[in-house]
């Protein structure tokens, strides 16, 4: 099986900053005082994700999911080890992120698809699918200050979908759609994987965490606890 | 460099909506919108052609027209030191929640000036081939010196908007740095004033072989060639080289700070 997300040894250490203004800095060098304390967030993390596989991760707030994620997606940098992915990426770590609210939903998607580095004409083959995806076509001219969480959740998904990457990052995001979207949202998902793409999956909602990923990694304070199928894991996790 | 180069190619169409917001966000709720780019450069003429032909005499002919020539790419260059500042700070949403090449932030806010600049250098030229008689084939020579203002203006964008993520300071330096840069270029005086032994030490502010060479192009009506803006196309592309390694060092953790 090939791989497409190849972490090894990660880490990665916040600098939670006393002062930030360039006079403390200046004083706190000058003195030989630190600027700021090492918040460890992950450590010696390694991993794999192969081709058309979905790897889940879990854990406890501020066990480091969010920033592992991050990590992959090159939001953030490693401070220690390496990451390696084979193709273009995709993120939905905050379905509201990209969207400008005084924008219509047509023109978000625009400007979001741009965002992930499609070109004008990329973004007008994939227009029709993106709108059918997102059930907005009524409402694609509106201001997307007027939808709702749920329909902006939508026009999200459906964006970060369609961009034709090769690995989709998945950060806590499909809540918010009812229940027939968040089936369709994983149909996709179970589709995406058969043309052999790659997702990781971050969620606190273990059903859906089943039924979509192959393996499953429990962080727990910025370790890797355990990685096996995602039955045992939710179980150990549950069991905790 | 090549690969980052490339990257930034392919988000082009995200560099294009950026430019196009920025001058949207910033124009749209004003009532006389866009004309507001026009009439800075005019009222700041007026009240420096008071201040400089009836306050202190310069003897220079035709003096509203000879600072408007470098009025215009002044406020090009000035402008875009001033706002290319907040462009990572501003977008922090979309910083921390998506991975993009964020050198196109302050790409983008360098090149909706050039928009401004654009228009505001077109009405010029209309009024001066029309009204001066200015040749429009010596205008070929624009060419250059704008490439490497914008060179110029893109290399210091780079710098500021990274280092402004970790001092907010930057933003507050750069009003002030602007105003002394002002002084030190040649916009209501001419470089002829300047006496010979600072000339040497003078030149070596880049925007002075620029704004000079639009002077020399859009008032003088001759070919911009001196040293100045040798020196200026020398240093543009060094400070282009140097704001892209600071801003790959500083982008590290731009992603946290922001």
């Amino acid at each position: 099986m090939r791989v497409s997300v190849k972490v090894e040894n990660l880490g990665k250490i916040f600098r939670v900053y006393h002062d930030r203004r360039f006079k403390e800095a200046l004083v706190s060098i000058f003195k030989g005082r630190r600027i700021y304390e090492n918040l460890v967030a992950l450590k010696d993390i390694s991993l794999e994700v192969g081709r058309g596989e979905c790897l889940g991760i879990i854990g406890a707030n501020g066990s480091g999911k969010s920033t592992l994620l991050k990590l992959l997606a090159g939001i953030l940098y490693p401070d220690e080890g390496k990451i390696a992915v084979d193709g273009r990426i995709s993120t939905l770590i905050d379905l509201e992120s990209g969207l400008h609210l005084d924008l219509t939903g047509l023109e978000n998607i625009y400007l979001n698809a741009s965002l992930f580095g499609l070109t004008r004409k990329e973004i007008k083959e994939r227009l029709s699918d993106i709108i059918e995806f997102s059930e907005l076509s009524n409402f694609i001219d509106t201001q997307t200050r007027y939808y709702s969480d749920g329909m902006r959740a939508r026009l999200g998904f459906s964006i970060a979908i369609h961009v034709d990457a090769d690995v989709l990052l998945i950060d806590e995001v499909l809540a918010v759609g009812d229940l027939s979207f968040k089936e369709k949202c994983y149909a996709m998902i179970l589709e995406f994987k058969k043309s052999g793409r790659s997702i990781v999956y971050v969620s606190h909602d273990f059903e859906s965490i089943k039924k979509v990923c192959d393996k499953v990694v429990w962080l727990d304070k910025g370790a890797n606890r355990y990685t096996g199928n995602p039955e045992d894991a939710v179980h150990k996790y549950a069991a905790m | 460099m090549i690969n980052k180069l490339k990257e930034i190619y392919r988000y082009r169409e995200l560099i294009l909506n950026l430019i196009f917001r920025d001058l949207a966000d910033r124009y749209k709720r004003a009532a006389i919108g866009f004309l507001w780019a026009l009439l800075e450069p005019l009222g700041l003429m007026v009240i420096y052609a008071v201040v400089f032909s009836f306050i202190i005499k310069l003897a220079i002919p035709d003096y509203p027209v000879f600072l408007i020539c470098g009025l215009i790419p002044w406020i090009y260059f000035s402008k875009s030191l001033i706002y290319c500042t907040e462009s990572v700070i501003k977008d922090r949403h979309l910083v921390k929640k998506i991975y993009f090449p964020r050198e196109v932030l302050p790409i983008a806010s360098v090149l909706a000036r050039f928009v401004n600049f654009a228009i505001s250098l077109t009405l010029l030229l209309v009024f001066l081939v029309f009204c001066r008689g200015l040749d429009p084939l010596i205008l070929l020579w624009l060419v250059p010196v704008i490439v490497v203002q914008t060179v110029l203006s893109i290399g210091l964008a780079l710098i500021f908007s990274s280092l402004n993520v970790y001092f907010q300071d930057v933003g507050l330096l750069l009003d002030f740095l602007v105003t002394i840069w002002l002084y030190l270029t040649p916009v209501f005086y001419s470089i002829t004033m300047v006496p010979e032994k600072f000339k040497l030490i003078y030149i070596l502010n880049p925007a002075v072989g620029i704004i000079s060479s639009y002077k020399d192009i859009l008032f003088y009506k001759k070919a911009p060639l001196t040293l100045e803006f040798c020196i200026s196309a020398f240093l543009s592309v060094i400070v282009l080289i140097m704001g892209a390694k600071i801003f790959f060092i500083l982008n590290k953790r731009i992603g946290e700070l922001v």
